[in-house]
Formats: structure tokens, sequence, C-alpha cells
């Protein structure tokens, strides 16, 4: 494999590891917790699927570590409405995921950007309209990409296709993984635009603590709001 | 006299508008998860069934077909080597006008494809992994339809191109997952098969993607060495980091075809798309007849197909390498390896005569430019991205208060010990 080559594979992992990194970072962890995650997300890439039996076989980085991520922001999540949010929000991104691969172009140049980003972005748009969180962001993001494949492989047995399905087999390149990060990207995109339009944070008793945004009160730290966190 | 209603109290409206939420919830729902079980139409036919492209040169005189989408800027590659740019193009007509750049000299390549010893091309014997995004595609005069969601004749066109490289002593590996339906998110789907193929089999000497076009047949029609056979067409992604390095892969396995079977391939065409060679420096379409070509007529091109990839990738067709030696044609090579200086032995070839760069030096070069390009490019992208999304999100007091302090608050954590 000749320097260049080495070099380019260098710089993807590089990068995808730094942005990755900052990405969960801005979600319910602290650094040291994201590093660790961005690692065996990017490590368990190379781990072959695991297989589940019938064609459908899932991958540790791509899809596993993703969806746990998505279980334990969900049982973090501040309030009842806001789990309830997020999962209609993971649903109805699952059905824009299948609607965008029916709709778009079938050929990859006919489209100005690559799918993964067209379904973070409407992952990430779905999930702000609902909840307006980066972290909602990130659950529709992956799970929207994880049910419409589910969805697909179901659709597909049903015709008498043969079923392959690897949810999240292409690791860290994953729609699953991509589309959740493009996702925090936008929530928190739009939520610094609509800060600097408004001339500044409308929640400026909030601070930021144990990772999370909170309302300083006259007793600290008190409700806990979900909004641009 | 009217009679004031009762006004609803607020329980009862909420109630209603909940109600009314929730079928709309519930029908929309419905129809997002019932649209997968519409078949998508296979191809990406423009307007109306059959439609595409038309290049045309600076006299307005037809260059080639494209069942793909061109843009301006698009690279058009013609089979005798002469290289245009998409100027303008001509959504309604389906045309695209073409500017000439000149001729491009494969003849670097060539050189440099005689004087590398067998399997020295990529440094080790690596496998060639082999796979069809487009599963469905098949051949009407032979299999009956354009498309077959089951697992379309593309699948045993592949099949003959594998077994072809192998009988030449080239290791291949051909992945037949389906990726039904023919439709955007076929690319995504594809890009997993490709991730399990890169981690079970290595190391990576090339990856191919077997597709079929979808233009009129006579277009690949051809008679090579007294046989009916259809042409192949290669596609490369301009629109990720390693278009540069493809390319230049892209005209070492066209300079061995023309050496060897001059005709086979029809043109090299450089679009928008990305098609999963980010993945990979040496990552390939390869476009094998159209939908209206006989299969017999693809797969009897497939043999040499495979000449011309196990020249590129190996250096050489491996077996043929072997009876060679056996036959006692192979001694000045090996002469010639022998004369070369030790540290040079084993590794690459020796230099040539006429003082051209090492083979090692001219595989540097071949790949470390484009690569090298893609790298800079990278770089830039994010470069902009990071600030755009400064610019966008704070004021320039803030960005420098934010710059000042960013190490200490970005990775404060780590230097923290535990109270």
């Amino acid at each position: 494999m000749s320097l260049g080559i080495v070099i380019l594979i260098v710089a993807v992992i590089l990068v995808l590891f730094g942005v990755g990194h900052r990405i969960l970072d801005r979600l319910r962890l602290n650094d040291k917790v994201a590093l660790v995650l961005m690692i065996a997300i990017i490590g368990f890439s190379f781990v072959p699927d695991i297989p589940l039996g019938g064609g459908w076989s899932v991958n540790v980085g791509g899809a596993l570590i993703p969806f746990g991520l998505v279980v334990y922001l969900w049982i973090k999540a501040g309030s009842t409405w806001e789990k309830i949010r997020s999962i209609i929000a993971g649903i109805i991104s699952a059905g824009v995921v299948i609607a965008t691969n029916m709709l778009l172009p079938a050929e990859p140049e006919a489209l100005a950007i690559d799918p993964y980003i067209i379904y973070g972005v409407l992952a990430g748009l779905t999930a702000y309209l609902f909840g307006r969180s980066r972290r909602s962001a990130f659950m529709a993001g992956i799970m929207g990409v994880l049910l419409a494949d589910i969805v697909r492989g179901i659709i597909n047995g049903a015709r008498g296709i043969p079923v392959t399905v690897r949810l999240g087999g292409a690791g860290a390149a994953d729609a699953v993984v991509l589309s959740g990060f493009i996702a925090v990207l936008l929530a928190e995109g739009i939520g610094e635009l609509l800060e600097k339009i408004q001339g500044g944070t409308r929640h400026k008793d909030m601070v930021f603590e144990e990772g999370e945004f909170k309302h300083a009160g006259p007793h600290g730290a008190g409700k806990r709001g979900d909004r641009h966190e | 006299m009217r009679v004031p209603m009762a006004p609803e109290s607020g329980v009862t409206v909420m109630n209603k508008t909940f109600r009314v939420n929730r079928l709309l919830f519930a029908l929309m729902l419905a129809v997002l998860l019932l649209l997968p079980a519409v078949p998508t139409r296979a191809d990406d036919w423009y307007g109306e069934k059959g439609a595409y492209y038309q290049l045309l040169d600076d006299g307005g005189w037809p260059l080639a077909s494209l069942a793909l989408t061109v843009y301006e800027g698009d690279e058009y590659i013609s089979a005798d080597n002469r290289h245009y740019r998409i100027s303008s193009v001509d959504k309604q007509g389906l045309t695209a006008q073409t500017e000439f750049l000149g001729v491009i000299d494969l003849s670097p390549y060539k050189a440099e494809l005689e004087s590398v010893s067998v399997n020295q091309n990529n440094g080790e014997n690596g496998v060639i992994l082999m796979y069809c995004t487009h599963t469905d595609e098949s051949y009407v005069p032979t299999d009956g339809t354009e498309s077959q969601p089951e697992g379309g004749g593309i699948l045993k066109v592949a099949q003959t191109l594998k077994d072809a490289i192998e009988e030449r002593g080239g290791k291949a590996v051909l992945d037949e997952t389906n990726h039904t339906p023919h439709d955007a998110g076929a690319y995504e789907r594809s890009r997993r098969t490709l991730a399990e193929l890169m981690r079970q089999h290595g190391p990576v000497a090339a990856i191919l993607d077997v597709h079929r076009d979808a233009v009129p047949a006579e277009q690949y029609s051809a008679e090579i060495d007294g046989e009916e056979v259809s042409k192949v067409r290669v596609v490369i992604g301009g629109r990720n980091q390693n278009s540069a390095a493809n390319k230049e892969f892209a005209y070492k396995i066209k300079a061995a075809a023309d050496e060897a079977h001059p005709d086979l391939i029809k043109d090299i065409f450089i679009g928008k798309g990305n098609y999963n060679q980010e993945v990979s420096p040496h990552s390939l379409i390869l476009e094998c007849g159209t939908h209206e070509t006989p299969r017999e007529q693809v797969e009897a091109s497939m043999p040499k197909m495979a000449d011309a990839v196990c020249q590129a990738v190996y250096g050489g067709i491996p077996n043929k390498g072997e009876g060679e030696k056996q036959e006692g044609e192979g001694e000045g090579e090996q002469k010639e390896e022998q004369n070369a200086s030790p540290q040079n032995q084993g590794q690459t070839a020796a230099p040539q005569a006429t003082g051209s760069p090492s083979v090692e030096q001219q595989s540097i070069r071949n790949d470390g430019g484009g690569t090298g390009r893609g790298v800079i490019w990278m770089l830039i992208i994010v470069a902009a991205v990071v600030a755009a999304y400064f610019l966008i999100s704070m004021g320039s007091h803030e960005r420098k208060e934010k710059m000042k302090g960013f190490f200490g608050r970005e990775f404060g954590e780590f230097g923290k010990k535990k109270k």
C-alpha cells in the first residue's frame, strides 16, 4: 500500500473521529465517555457483522453501540413527554427515510448530496420540529435509518426477494451513524442560527452543569431543560 | 333570537385536537410505511422510459449516450483517449455539449504495466472484491426483462468475470447480496456489503461494482478477435476524495485493455456521484453491455476484461507469467532482477534502461498524486465547514474568547484528577 493511500485512510479516520467526538460531547456525555464511544464505534467497525439468522446481521460499531446510546439517552430524558416525542420523531424519521429512498433518483450523480446526508438532515429537521433538542435529533437520526432498514427487510421478505439486512453494516461510515451525527449538527446549527437572529439566548438563566443545561434557581440547578441541549 | 351556545370546556377542545392530531399522525405514518410496498422501477431513465443523455462534440456530432444524469464539468474520455469536459447541458433535449481538452497519453501507464513483474503492481497479491449494487439489472434478449428483483442476469456476468480472473491466477471474491429495490438507498445498502467484504478479505487490490447500462445495444456492440462481444464503460465518481486516484486506476485498466484487446473499453465517464468509491482508491464501476444486449455477448467479453484487470492490478497475468517462466521465456526478466541492487530484489522491478523512475516510484507517484489531492480537498472542506459554523454561531468577541479557551474547555476533563 502506497504512502498516499495510508495518509488518506488515516486522514479520513481522524476527521470522522474528531467530528464524531465533538458531536457525542454535545449530548449528555462527558469528554471521556464520548472519546471511548467514538473509539468503540470506529474500532468495532472493523469487526465482522454478528449474524442474527435469516439473512439478518448487525454491526457492533455501526448499529449496536449507536442503538445503546439511543437507549441511554432515552432513559435519561428529562420527562415522559420528551420520551414520547423522541419515539414519535424516530418513527416519522423512518418513514421519511423510506420515502426519501423511493422518491429521490436512484443514481447518486442525480443528487447534489449523498442520501445519508439527506437522511440526517431530514431526521434532524423532524426531531427539531418535535423536540428542538440535540438528543432528540440524534435519536431520530439513528432510529430513522435503523427502522427503515428493518421495514425494508420485512417487505423484501414478504415479496419473496432474498433478504440480506446488514444493520449498520458499514460501521462508522454507515448511514445509521452518519445520519445521527448530521442530525445533531443540524440541530446545533439551527439552534445557533436562531439564537444569533434573536440576539442571544432566551435561556440566560440556564447554566451548564454535569454535561447538561439546567435552570439556575435560587437553590441551584432546578428544572431540567431539554431545549438546545 | 339567537340562543348562545354553551362554550366548550378547554379539556374538550384539547381532547378533540389530540384526537385529530392522532388520526393525522396515524394516517401519515401508514402512508410513509406502506410506500416501500410500491415496486421501484429499475434504471434512471429520464422523463420517459428509455430516455438518455447524448454527449455532443464541438461540431454537434454525437460522442456517446449516457443513462446517467450529466452536469457541466463532468469529464468524458473516449475510446481513442480524447478527453472532453461537458460545457453545457440541455435538460429538456437531454443533450450535453462538450469541449475538447486534448488527448490523454496512456503510454506511461503502458510502460509501467510492462515493467512490473507479476504481483508487484500493488506490492502484494491482493484480492479483487466484486459486488453488484443493482442486483436486479438484467438483459432483455436473454433474461426476458430488464429488471429481476430476485436477482438479475448481471450477477451471472459478474460471476463470469470473477471466474475469468481466477482462471488467470488472480484472487477474486463476488458477493451476490441482493440490494433490491433499485432506489436511492441501493448504494447505502451496497456500502454495507462492501464493508463486510473488506472485513473478511484482504488485502484489497481493487473493488469492482458490476452494472449494465441502459442505452441502445449498438453503442456497446463490438467484434474483438472475431467474436461478437459487448464493450465495457468505466464510471468514476467525482464526489469523493479518491476520485483522482480512481481515475488513474481506470487509466491503467484502459492502457492494459488497449494493448491486449483494443475496442474493449468503450470509454471512461467521470460524473458527480460518489458510488461508494470513497472507500478505496482502486474502486470502479464497470458498465457491461446494456439492457438490450444479449447476455451471452457480455459474458463473452468478460475473459478479455479479466486480462485487462489482472494486468492492471497484478502487473501481469499470474498464470501466464508462471507458464512463460516454465517455458524459459522469463529468463531475461529473471536476469534483470539478479542484476538489480540487493535492496531492490524482491521488492521492485529494476529501473528501466531508459532511466525512467523505478516501478515503486511510479506507483507512489500515481497513487500519491490522486490521494494527496483527495486529502487536501477533504481538509479544506472540513476547515470551511468549521469556519462557517464559527461565523454563524458567535459574535467576534465571543469567537475570540472561545478560541482562547478552546483546549482548556474541550479537553479540560482529561487533565482533571478525581476528587
